[in-house]
């Protein structure tokens, strides 16, 4: 049901934890459909991310959706990261299941919580 | 990479000796069982030999019991519209019954039948029976496929002795005794997937044939109970599996029992946080339902997958669905982090620690993740 890609996502997540210390802003999100959440924090430094981590007690999609996020955050200029969508996501992780979409939503709403406070 | 195969409760696989039929010459050369010439009258003796076994395999007195169908679902559809042909009565049902016996039901509600769910207590069984009559029905399943509670059936025919007392005994063939006649129910759903049988094939057992009435009308085959040509060869391979399912069932239950119980163990000491769901005065020997606390099931499922062990979210029927299962929301019990594991009769202790060990890993590995 998931492509090889979320899989490697969700078995080998990248940037998982919780950072911490001054300048460490931080975004949660809900599913509302299953409860699962989401938890990205990051650190901005030089107009860019410097530092993303996730933490996430949801679904398999849920974790893929997190670590493909955070992945394409690292290092993004500040300008660039804030256009961060869903469907870019979704384009990342293709082919990705219809039953899905809340976890990218989750992953992406819980990115943009964080980068507003940058 | 070896598979560890620990989802019975959904579907086991062939027995040797079924595979073995279904490979043979003989079983692909079956005719119509209602033709007159050779390969006709060789499909059809085997159906009836088959009937006859079964009927003695499950305790019903007469072989004109059983009509064969094509599995669990069907069974249950055609026992309830068997019960409650023509006109609206009531009806009550248990609140942990497979979507095959509540679907019907609800559908039966909708006819203008009074249709009551009756609640479960934390163990899933039966928290009190309604006042039942003739003519009323009531849907009590042998065991559940999500906990492995087994039920008191025997309460239940007390409450209602005139009420159509229907039995899903889909998941309690070769697992714990069954037996008709004992049970005293009017009409006792099998589903040979369950059993080691190919997919396709079940049976349906009737106290009384005369009183039920067709779903699926036709040819008229199965004295006209239940029309369409009858899958000779899926019907010999349930003989097959029933027949070794049953006359191992004893031997295999204490066998079972006793890896189940050794995986229980490995998981509720080498996890933190961990919650056994079912009765345990009354539980299939096979099943162990089990919630961990903060990770996601359908998470659990699919690392583990990858591992090469296989097991189940809640509900097979619901997994994927994203929706709470109706069974453990009926008990009061955790919805979230539930994982249902079933095991096979024959899993050495290598296979069940192997098993053990990547259920502890892959719990702690989500349990990182979500930190
Ligand atoms: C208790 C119970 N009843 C009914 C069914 C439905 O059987 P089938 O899938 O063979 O139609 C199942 C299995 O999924 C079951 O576990």
């Amino acid at each position: 049901m998931y492509s090889p890609l979320a899989m490697d996502h969700f078995l080998r997540p990248r940037h998982v934890g919780k950072l911490a210390g001054p300048g460490v802003v931080s975004g949660v999100a809900t599913n509302t459909d299953c409860g699962d959440t989401a938890r990205i924090t990051l650190r901005a430094a030089g107009g860019a991310v410097a530092e993303v981590a996730f933490a996430s007690d949801g679904c398999a999609g849920a974790i893929a959706a997190c670590s493909a996020t955070a992945a394409w955050l690292a290092g993004k200029p500040l300008d660039d990261a804030r256009a961060l969508d869903v469907a870019t996501i979704e384009r990342l992780l293709a082919p990705w299941p219809d039953a899905k979409k809340g976890c990218t939503a989750m992953a992406v709403a819980a990115a943009r919580a964080a980068l507003a406070q940058t | 990479m070896t598979r560890i195969y620990l989802d019975h409760n959904a579907s086991s696989p062939w027995r040797p000796a079924v595979a073995r039929w279904m490979r043979s010459a003989r079983a692909g050369r079956l005719g119509n069982p209602s033709s007159l010439h050779r390969e006709g009258r060789a499909a059809r003796a085997l159906v009836e030999a088959a009937r006859v076994h079964i009927a003695r395999r499950l305790g019903a007195a007469d072989p004109q019991q059983v009509v064969f169908v094509s599995g669990g679902t069907e069974a249950n559809n055609l026992a309830i519209h068997a019960a409650t042909q023509g006109r609206p009565g009531r009806a009550a049902v248990t609140s942990i019954e497979h979507p095959a016996v509540l679907r019907p039901m609800a559908a039966l509600a909708q006819r203008g039948w009074q249709v009551e769910t009756l609640p479960v207590t934390a163990a899933g069984q039966v928290a009190g029976w309604p006042d039942l009559g003739p003519g009323d029905v009531l849907a009590v399943m042998r065991a559940n496929n999500e906990t492995g509670t087994v039920l008191d059936l025997a309460a239940a025919r007390r409450s209602a002795p005139d009420a159509w007392l229907h039995c899903d005994a889909i998941q309690a063939i070769g697992k714990i005794a069954v037996d008709f006649e004992a049970l005293g129910v009017d009409t006792l759903s099998v589903a040979g997937h369950k059993f080691g049988a190919p997919l396709g094939v079940g049976a349906l057992v009737v106290r009384d044939p005369n009183r039920i009435a067709p779903l699926q009308l036709g040819g008229g085959q199965e004295r006209g109970l239940r029309s369409g040509t009858q899958a000779a060869a899926l019907i010999e391979a349930l003989r097959i599996a029933l027949d070794e399912a049953i006359g191992e069932q004893q031997a295999r239950a204490a066998h079972t029992a006793r890896q189940r119980d050794r995986l229980e163990v490995l998981l509720t000491q080498g996890v933190a946080d961990v919650t056994v769901i079912g009765d345990p005065r009354a539980r299939l020997p096979n099943t162990l339902c089990l919630a961990f606390g903060g990770v996601s099931a359908e998470a659990l499922v699919v690392r583990l997958d990858a591992l090469g062990v296989a097991v189940a979210t809640g509900s097979a029927c619901s997994s994927g669905s994203g929706k709470p299962s109706h069974v453990l929301t009926a008990m009061g019990a955790p919805l979230r982090g539930v994982l249902r594991i079933s095991l096979g009769p024959d899993h050495g202790d290598a296979e069940i620690d192997t098993a053990g060990r990547h259920i502890v890993s892959a719990v702690a590995q989500l349990r990182r993740i979500a930190a």
